[in-house]
């Protein structure tokens, strides 16, 4: 069953352009998400890529309402996302984020942050709870009797698998996860992300993964999407796109990659300058366009929008040489 | 290889607390040969930025380098006079750090602060140093220099912003630049323009390079040579591709496999169980051995010294597990004086 299905889903900020043009009642957008469609299925791993600013972050909270969007359409297994009250979308969907820090009460033991998450959603009956605290805990790798804890007793992984246990002691159909492992070095991120695949097999959650690391991606996902400036560039099965990317930027992204093994050698595409602002950016055209060692002309003006490749549905590229 | 131009020895460098000593680096041992560059690698608290704060005598109360010299073309930084080091700094060795806008001062334009280091290390007058300027920005791929040059920090993007940072440190065309994680804040399509700006710089000035970073990636695209470390400790140290090719040491072993790369196709990432130890509680022994699958008993009782292993001086490894192997005199318990006078006395020669 598909559980997310996103549908031209676009959230515009608008930015302070100065004291004479607010007098003369002008306003500049930014673009924050410019139009994306995506979905995710019961088991299935999606994973939004992109660098900093691409608008990766923005299109999750605006798709789970976090956020109110500016347009598009968003369904929640097949119905629409505004007519869920916002309990019974966090007993649906449930979102962690980089830093928790933030989110765990520093004065309420993990185990009580647990057990609040549960007697809110009524998942199980109140003389349960405890036990269930205490499985959630093992289940991520803490051991239970550490739960009458603060969080500042933990050190960022486990609080990060603390985050992980309360998303989970919701019964949630999605998890929805945010850079959850780009504050931790890489041996304690691996311990973190097994988990988290395990837990996801086992349950059959849906989960969209939002992260700038394309090692991550690689083994987490079953389809990706690469964000550029607001945009879904390239879209299809993980495997598929890591081997055979066909959108320019998904090739320099890809190429651009330190690759941890000296005897690859490999041809770099290096990008000439920054990903612009998102509020100079031109309707018209392609978004890539000024940085793209292949754009012609014709990219200045043409209607945009994702196509598959090669007939391939499964494949999608937004750019008109493909 | 020839006479070295940084050779550091059993360096030591540990934090006073209440709670006693933090070691953040502890014994560390690692020679950088003229145009190389080594890539110092570990994860977040494993010491490596401290160390190289170490070697750019930026220490700090409650800090302090408690053990070990450090020779650059064989005149101990450790033992030197403050105006001394201010001299060699900006002329001879220079840094770029991971946060540029945190470097640069938001008052001024880039332009103001080259021709400060300018006018302090040089004798080149006001329209030279301004000329130098242009030309430095030029070089580092900045468009239109003589605009940009009037430009606040500020107004640099993050890649920008590095890159005029980097300017500042080659303004006095140093032999030697010590890097800490100078991509690591950026996009990965803007760090591979650092990366390449760099590598090109390195090259074509003949630079000497210290690369600080948490990313296996860079070093392996950028870096002749490699330390590992750990809790304080270079446990390996060698050449790049020999050490990515047959790791000596347990911790470097689970470590590059533990790195999760975009072309790996297996569907789980590899682990290292556990978590590094307390640098404030480091256990007797290997700082290691807690999690090391090839953990003995004699891990447990001494700190391993560094083994030279792959039958090559220049490959070293910390570890028990190389018994029987050449050992370095790199421990402060070790006579430091004989290898003081090899290295020392054989770069100061070669410097005539």
């Amino acid at each position: 069953m598909t559980l997310l299905n996103v549908d031209g889903l676009k959230k515009h900020f608008e930015v302070d352009s100065g004291f004479l043009s607010g007098l003369l009642g002008e306003t500049r957008q930014l673009k924050a998400v410019d139009g994306i469609d995506f979905s995710v299925a019961e088991g299935e791993a999606f994973t939004l890529v992109g660098e900093s600013g691409c608008g990766k972050s923005t299109a999750i909270l605006s798709a789970l309402r976090h956020q109110q969007p500016t347009a598009g359409k968003v369904r929640f297994k097949g119905q629409d996302i505004a007519t869920y009250s916002k309990r019974e979308l966090r007993g649906e969907a449930q979102l962690i984020y980089q830093d928790q820090q933030d989110t765990l009460n520093p004065k309420m033991s993990v185990g009580e942050a647990i057990a609040e998450a549960i007697r809110f959603h009524g998942v199980v009956p109140d003389e349960e709870v405890d036990a269930r605290v205490d499985d959630l805990l093992e289940r991520v790798g803490i051991s239970p009797a550490e739960k009458y804890q603060e969080p500042s007793a933990f050190s960022g992984g486990q609080k990060q698998r603390i985050a992980i246990a309360r998303a989970l002691a919701v019964e949630p159909s999605l998890l929805v996860a945010d850079e959850p492992v780009s504050g931790l070095d890489v041996s304690v991120q691996a311990q973190i992300l097994n988990r988290l695949m395990d837990l996801q097999e086992e349950f059959g959650l849906g989960l969209v993964y939002v992260t700038h690391n394309l090692g991550i991606a690689r083994k987490i996902s079953d389809t990706i999407g690469v964000m550029y400036l607001g945009r879904i560039v390239e879209y299809g099965d993980v495997d598929d796109i890591f081997e055979n990317p066909q959108h320019p930027y998904t090739q320099a992204l890809l190429s651009a990659n330190p690759v941890p093994d000296p005897s690859v050698d490999r041809d770099r595409i290096v990008l000439e300058g920054n990903m612009p602002d998102p509020v100079d950016v031109d309707d018209a055209g392609c978004p890539f366009a000024p940085r793209c060692p292949e754009a012609t002309t014709e990219c200045e003006t043409a209607e945009m929008g994702l196509e598959p490749f090669e007939g391939d549905r499964g494949h999608l590229v937004d750019c008109i040489h493909r | 290889m020839s006479a070295p131009l940084l050779e550091v020895e059993g360096l030591s460098t540990h934090f006073r607390t209440a709670d006693g000593a933090v070691k953040a680096v502890d014994d560390n041992s690692f020679t950088l040969g003229e145009g190389e560059v080594l890539g110092i690698v570990g994860e977040s608290g494993s010491g490596k930025s401290t160390l190289l704060r170490s070697v750019m005598g930026l220490i700090e109360d409650p800090g302090e380098i408690v053990d070990g010299r450090i020779e650059y073309r064989g005149r101990d930084l450790t033992t030197m006079s403050d105006p001394e080091l201010r001299k060699l700094r900006g002329n001879d060795i220079s840094f770029v750090f991971q946060e540029p806008t945190a470097h640069l001062n938001p008052a001024y334009t880039v332009g103001d602060q080259i021709t400060d280091v300018l006018a302090a290390h040089t004798d080149l007058s006001a329209d030279e140093r301004w000329e130098r300027v242009y030309d430095l920005l030029g070089r580092l791929g900045i468009p239109s220099p003589e605009e940009r040059a009037e430009s606040y920090p500020h107004e640099f993007s993050g890649g920008m912003a590095q890159r005029v940072c980097i300017a500042m440190a080659l303004a006095c065309e140093p032999e030697l630049l010590l890097a800490d994680e100078p991509t690591s804040a950026l996009d990965v399509t803007i760090q591979a323009q650092i990366i390449d700006l760099l590598t090109e710089l390195q090259a074509d000035l003949g630079l000497s390079m210290v690369w600080v970073t948490h990313d296996m990636g860079v070093v392996a695209e950028t870096c002749d040579t490699m330390g590992v470390m750990y809790a304080g400790n270079i446990v390996e140290y060698g050449s790049v591709d020999a050490v990515f090719d047959d790791p000596k040491h347990p911790y470097t072993e689970a470590l590059l496999r533990t790195v999760p790369s975009h072309l790996d196709t297996a569907l789980r990432f590899d682990t290292i169980e556990g978590s590094p130890p307390d640098l404030g509680d480091l256990p007797n022994g290997c700082v290691f051995q807690e999690r090391c699958p090839e953990a003995m008993e004699a891990c447990c009782a001494d700190r391993p010294p560094y083994y030279e292993v792959g039958g090559d001086s220049e490959w070293l490894s910390k570890c028990f597990l190389h018994e029987g192997e050449q050992t370095r005199p790199a421990s402060p318990s070790a006579p430091l004086a004989d290898s003081k006078t090899d290295g020392g006395h054989a770069a100061e020669e070669d410097d005539r």
